[in-house]
């Protein structure tokens, strides 16, 4: 049976419509609250799909991963504080615009990117499941180092103007953040202090809540509270003008295929995947300075790029039977309970279930624009209320939202310490951005380079021998080469202005 | 206040969501009998991995079916305790209160090699084992297109081949690895580890051609034994049904590190409370609906009443004492 062949008044039952509104619904509050990500959604909806039939249960927590991703994005937007590392990329140009001009209209780029890129990244999965698995597997750990490096010196684009050098102290301490744990490679605590909270690493939450949440409130603390982020009810309309769609129509395909991608190769996920394609949005715009002042573009890019990644990471657990994020782990979970187990054979043995699934997840995409249409402008009112009202109810939030992704008081005492240490970093212009991308990449480039030397026997031709890990050594030469071609280009321009 | 209505809606939801995480559905059923002396409130059940991971998983599925056999209509709450690779959890129920209403689904890794490493306050012995539950059995496995076709193949290949063939592991000291360490130091191998962050990301290099060898349990195996493209050549256990593999039952090799899953209870439970919810697991485990599941997941089942159990832990926690000492991990 191919794809063509599927029979779908299978699809549209009422059960199968039911789960994957109930999971859109859901999804989305939770990962609009600070700290529940994607991930807690599916877990939280886990329990109650193991008396549902396979296809409305596998279709309940995929709708509702797709809804998070997009859910993490209006915490970023309206509150100012990105629930999600993915989100930090939308939170760059989202909070100026949302503030600047009109939350409605952020949060209306930050909807159809994403429904953009879900579309995207399912249609990538229903078509094209083989070929793209059969790429992620050529990637490896010399191809996830180099793509890390990548990563560190695109962070000088996101820097600010002038701030350089404190760019580049916010990603070595954010490398050395991310060293703290258990090593690997020798089962030795590196920087734990004594604490085995810090075992697996400082909590990615507890660290997000810590460097966005907390400085931001003390930040609208210290200014006048008697006031509100948004005055007029009229800017909370998330509609939006041919002319902005027009406009956000270049970042939000490059940001659906970098997802995509991204979402293949499981050491990377979400959060490279927004954050690349706001520095590849960045690069082909025509008004790259207005990045981080909010530009609708930098957030269709991100936005369009977390959703695509969602079908990106289905296409190894189809292919491959091997899961492509955490989230996508637990949903792997739920198969299994229902009996059915996810590889290269679920498409002879069980089509018109897989195909059921697939079909599924591209209808998600639908019901997540609908819900988001409806849903979306209250969210947006959250700006309406006072700062003096507001900002005691998202301390409040994000602490408990800190403390319910692992239940650990010691998460709450990090993140507080965390937020004024990291207080002083924004009040001295470090970029907090750049020090997330080095702590999120950090793990990726040392497990990468020392694995790759592992298994090579300590020679780096590991990194000349592999096509795509050349490709990449190519690339990063370039992006070094550039801004050294560009001064010579304009010295001889110069020098030709002199003569003449 | 209209306005605030919703971000208030937020607020009750979180922390709805967060008391609700662990909550298990009490079961209604009729017990006609008269009030049993335990339990008297729900028993909280200290769970030392994250929400929806595999162990966590067969902790619901084992206390929701045991839940039915316990006394008073009373209940399991699920509480996951992360962190330090089980440390603070085990720590927990160390200090927890040994009247039966706090204990823990532990693993071999906690009681018999987290002990060794010098970070636990916990020994092999300060808990009191209340059943063994299951144990999946580790193989090792190949791509089928490799240059070796059963396991003879194998062993003369890595001979003339020494320090070449890499197999992945979750690392040194994991129960893969030291299953690995120890049959290769019997046979006499040169072979490299390379450690991967769990089963199925060594199963992606193995299939990316990037190693050569994995060590991995079988439900991250199975799918790729019949599609065709891995296939096993050693299992560790006394006996194989894998046609090109051999067991350590074949070499007559001694039980390697089992990754069992073991219920515990504070030391000092009182025999009364023991009894109950040892009784309550193992009508659980025998449970047909447990076997399904156990299979499913290509686990095996082990059951042990508490005081072989602790035998069991005690002689598992020596042999991962010797095998540690040879990797050089400990002195």
């Amino acid at each position: 049976m191919s794809f063509l062949d599927f029979d779908f008044t299978t699809l549209f039952t009422l059960s199968n419509l039911i789960a994957i509104f109930l999971g859109t619904i859901v999804g989305l509050i939770i990962g609009a609250l600070p700290g529940l990500g994607a991930t807690m959604a599916v877990i939280f909806l886990l329990p109650f799909t193991y008396t549902m039939d396979p296809v409305s249960a596998v279709l309940l927590l995929l709708a509702a991963y797709q809804a998070a991703e997009y859910g993490g994005s209006i915490s970023a937007i309206t509150l100012g504080i990105p629930g999600t590392p993915a989100a930090v990329a939308t939170a760059q140009d989202g909070i100026p615009l949302a503030r600047k001009e009109s939350p409605g209209k952020a949060l209306g780029i930050s909807l159809n990117a994403s429904v953009i890129g879900g579309v995207v990244g399912a249609l990538c999965l229903i078509f094209f499941t083989e070929p793209f698995a059969n790429f992620a597997l050529r990637l490896s750990d010399p191809e996830f180092f180099l793509l890390g490096v990548m990563g560190l010196i695109a962070v000088a684009s996101i820097s600010t103007k002038g701030e350089m050098t404190k760019s580049l102290i916010s990603v070595v301490l954010g490398l050395m953040v991310g060293t703290i744990g258990m090593d690997m490679f020798t089962g030795q605590p590196r920087f734990i202090m004594g604490q085995l909270e810090l075992m697996e690493g400082l909590g990615i939450v507890a660290l997000l809540i810590g460097i966005f949440a907390i400085p931001e409130i003390l930040r609208v603390v210290k200014d006048d509270l008697h006031t509100q982020f948004a005055s007029q009810a009229s800017n909370l309309s998330t509609k939006l003008t041919g002319k902005d769609m027009k406009r956000i129509a270049k970042p939000t395909g490059v940001g659906s295929i970098i997802g995509t991608i991204s979402g293949l190769l499981p050491g990377l996920g979400t959060v490279a995947a927004a954050w690349f394609s706001y520095i590849a949005a960045k690069k082909i715009s025509k008004s790259p300075e207005t990045f981080g002042k909010g530009n609708p573009e930098g957030i269709a890019a991100p936005e369009s790029a977390n959703n695509a990644s969602v079908g990106g990471a289905l296409i190894p657990l189809f292919a491959l039977g091997i899961p492509g994020s955490v989230g996508i782990a637990v949903v792997m979970s739920a198969f299994i309970v229902h009996g059915i187990q996810p590889g290269p054979r679920i498409f002879t043995k069980d089509p018109t279930l897989t195909y059921g699934i697939l079909y599924g997840f591209l209808l998600t995409t639908v019901a997540l624009y609908i819900v988001g249409r409806l849903l979306t402008p209250l969210f947006a009112r959250v700006l309406v209320v006072p700062n003096s009202f507001l900002m005691p109810i998202v301390y409040v939030i994000a602490i408990v939202g800190g403390f319910s992704a692992t239940s650990r008081y010691f998460d709450i005492w990090l993140s507080l310490i965390l937020g004024l240490i990291s207080l002083l970093f924004v009040l001295s212009r470090f970029s907090i951005a750049a020090f997330v991308m080095a702590f999120v990449l950090s793990p990726v480039i040392e497990v990468g380079l020392r694995r790759s030397l592992l298994i090579s026997g300590g020679s780096y031709s590991i990194f000349l021998t592999r096509p795509f890990s050349l490709l990449f050594l190519i690339i990063i030469i370039l992006m070094l080469m550039t801004p050294v071609f560009r001064k010579l280009g304009e010295r001889r321009k110069r020098n030709k202005l002199i003569s003449n | 206040m209209k306005k605030i209505t919703g971000v208030l809606m937020l607020a009750i939801l979180v922390l709805i969501i967060s008391a609700c995480s662990g909550k298990t559905e009490n079961n209604s059923k009729d017990t006609g009998s008269g009030e049993a002396d335990f339990p008297k409130k729900p028993i909280t059940v200290l769970v030392p991995y994250a929400p929806g991971s595999f162990p966590d998983n067969s902790a619901r599925s084992l206390t929701q079916l045991a839940e039915k056999n316990l006394p008073n209509n009373q209940s399991f709450k699920i509480e996951n305790v992360e962190g330090g690779g089980g440390i603070i959890a085990m720590t927990q129920l160390m200090n927890a209160k040994p009247d039966g209403y706090t204990i823990a689904y532990g693993s071999v890794s906690h009681v018999s090699v987290l002990p060794h490493m010098g970070d636990a306050t916990f020994t092999h012995d300060s808990f009191q084992p209340i059943m063994k539950d299951f144990a999946p059995i580790p193989l090792l496995m190949v791509r089928t297109d490799a240059p070796y076709n059963n396991f003879d193949e194998w062993i003369e290949y890595v001979k003339a081949n020494p320090g070449k063939f890499s197999y992945a592991t979750t690392g040194p000291g994991s129960i893969s690895n030291l299953n690995m360490v120890a049959v290769a130091k019997e046979l006499e191998l040169d072979v490299k580890n390379i450690s991967y962050e769990g089963g199925s990301q060594g199963i992606t290099a193995l299939l990316g051609k990037n190693i050569d060898g994995a060590v991995v349990m079988p439900s991250d195996a199975l799918e790729h034994i019949e599609a065709g493209t891995l296939k096993p050549i050693f299992e560790f256990g006394q006996e194989t049904e894998y046609e090109d593999a051999k067991s350590l039952g074949d070499l007559s090799l001694p039980d390697g590190v089992q990754a069992f899953s073991m219920l515990f209870a504070p030391k000092g439970i009182p025999e009364a409370e023991l009894g109950i919810l040892h009784d309550a697991f193992k009508k659980a485990h025998e449970s047909d609906e447990y076997k399904k599941y156990t299979e499913s997941i290509n686990a095996k089942q082990f059951y042990l009443n508490p005081e072989d159990a602790q035998k069991n832990v005690t002689e598992t926690y020596d042999l991962v004492g010797e095998l540690l000492k040879d990797l050089g991990l400990i002195d």
